[in-house]
């Protein structure tokens, strides 16, 4: 009996697939971080300037992450490195920029992933912690996001550096074992995420969607048309809820997939139009698809395949 | 571990929204000028992103249990308002949330209502904000 347990266990965690999965994270991931720089062009140095010259004071977000772990990296080591070569902090931090930027670029169109892959993670970690008292829930999944896409084998099928190398193919096995924990992590996140919405009355009732439709800056929807669906919210609820809580029992079947997919994704592009957060809901959306998306069947070769197979799990 | 929980970015909970939806905490800045003229100015940064994340901090700033965070925290928030008003002498900055009323209540004419929460005031010496 363990040895069978050992033998189902094994086939689930070193399942082979193919590079879909990657090229889905690294298109989706690369294309939401140049979003995301543009989106704070504006504001990246007032943000994350030092004490007395920007919104805040990085250098006390930074105080509060040491006392966490003095190793996660962060904004000020740069500027550290900067200041030691004579640049100011204004300068460091545009550099940290523009370089975030080009890396998001080489990312999205697969020309030195891994290096690209591994800038993106590291510079917007740093911004993340150094501006921790200003980050929300789309900074936690960017970080997850690129984590798994720095270990995940490239190159994939539609990556520039495919086209260079010849001899690309990535590992089916590998490539299976980094999108199985990227599958498992979403389970755990909405099992908890309908688990703790539980132990809330508001969304039995509506009244969360309604406080969260009509708070600012959520409000995309005036409140009056909010209203106007008030006898629908209760509904609407407790349909997040389930299709939270029920994810990780829907997801694995062939038959539900698809289903809870659509469900998912649509969930969160409702929430990225609904409520203004389009960041947030693209990579939500783009997660569940590199996690759980159709991808060319396994009984076809899994790299540089002739010609696309069709599209089944 | 705390290391390793920060890099991967599992570091935090997925309770988004749970249990409940809490109130909007609002921070408005009373300036006051040398020639008695009082201004009202809402906290807060431009529209899009930028927004969502001004509004993580808001809650931030009114759900922490500790007072001193808070006050550190506003007066950060004051001392870079200032910078952009430098003649006030005077800067009140009144945090407050928002809660609008329930979708039933809401038709029949009931609206937003606002609860002080807290207030500090700073006065200007020889630099902004001491």
């Amino acid at each position: 009996v363990t040895s069978a347990w050992r033998r189902q266990a094994a086939q689930f965690i070193y399942a082979p697939t193919n590079s879909d999965w990657v090229s889905v994270l690294r298109l989706g991931l690369g294309a939401l971080v140049v979003v995301y720089c543009l989106a704070w062009r504006q504001d990246w140095s007032y943000l994350f300037a030092g004490t007395g010259r920007g919104l805040l004071s990085r250098e006390l977000s930074e105080r509060i992450i040491s006392a966490e772990s003095p190793l996660i990296p962060r904004l000020g080591w740069m500027t550290a490195v900067g200041a030691r070569f004579g640049l100011t902090e204004q300068a460091t931090l545009s550099a940290i920029w523009i370089l975030l930027l080009l890396a998001a670029l080489t990312l999205t169109i697969g020309l030195f992933c891994r290096t690209s892959a591994i800038i993106v993670w590291l510079l917007h970690l740093c911004a993340a912690k150094s501006g921790g008292l200003l980050s929300y829930g789309l900074d936690n999944f960017m970080t997850i996001g690129l984590f798994y896409l720095m270990w995940a084998p490239f190159p994939d099928r539609f990556a520039w550096d495919a086209r260079r190398k010849s001899n690309s193919t990535a590992n089916p096995q590998l490539l299976g074992i980094v999108r199985r924990a990227l599958q498992l992590h979403l389970c755990v996140v909405y099992f908890f995420g309908g688990a703790t919405k539980m132990l809330g009355s508001g969304w039995w009732d509506g009244l969360n969607l309604w406080r969260a439709l009509t708070r600012e800056p959520l409000n995309v929807l005036s409140a009056e048309t909010v209203a106007n669906f008030a006898p629908l919210l209760p509904a609407a609820g407790i349909a997040v809820w389930l299709v939270e809580i029920g994810y990780p029992f829907m997801i694995w079947h062939h038959r539900t997939r698809a289903v809870w997919l659509v469900l998912t994704c649509g969930m969160h592009l409702a929430i990225g139009l609904g409520m203004g957060m389009h960041l947030f809901g693209f990579i939500m959306i783009v997660l569940n698809v590199a996690a759980f998306g159709p991808s060319r069947s396994r009984r076809h070769p899994p790299q540089n395949a002739p010609s696309a197979a069709p599209a089944v799990y | 571990m705390n290391t390793y929980l920060h890099l991967t970015g599992i570091e935090s909970g997925y309770g988004f929204f749970a249990p409940n939806v809490p109130d909007a905490y609002k921070l408005v800045f009373e300036l006051h000028y040398p020639d008695g003229t009082v201004e009202y100015e809402p906290a807060g940064l431009d529209e899009g992103e930028s927004s969502l994340r001004f509004a993580s901090l808001m809650d931030y700033v009114g759900r922490t249990a500790s007072d001193q965070e808070r006050q550190i925290l506003v007066k950060l928030l004051t001392q870079a308002m200032w910078r952009g008003h430098p003649e006030a002498i005077k800067v009140r900055a009144i945090l407050g949330s928002v809660a609008i009323a329930p979708p039933e209540e809401f038709r029949t004419g009931a609206g937003a209502t606002y609860k002080f929460r807290a207030a500090y005031e700073f006065v200007r010496t020889e630099k902004p904000v001491q």
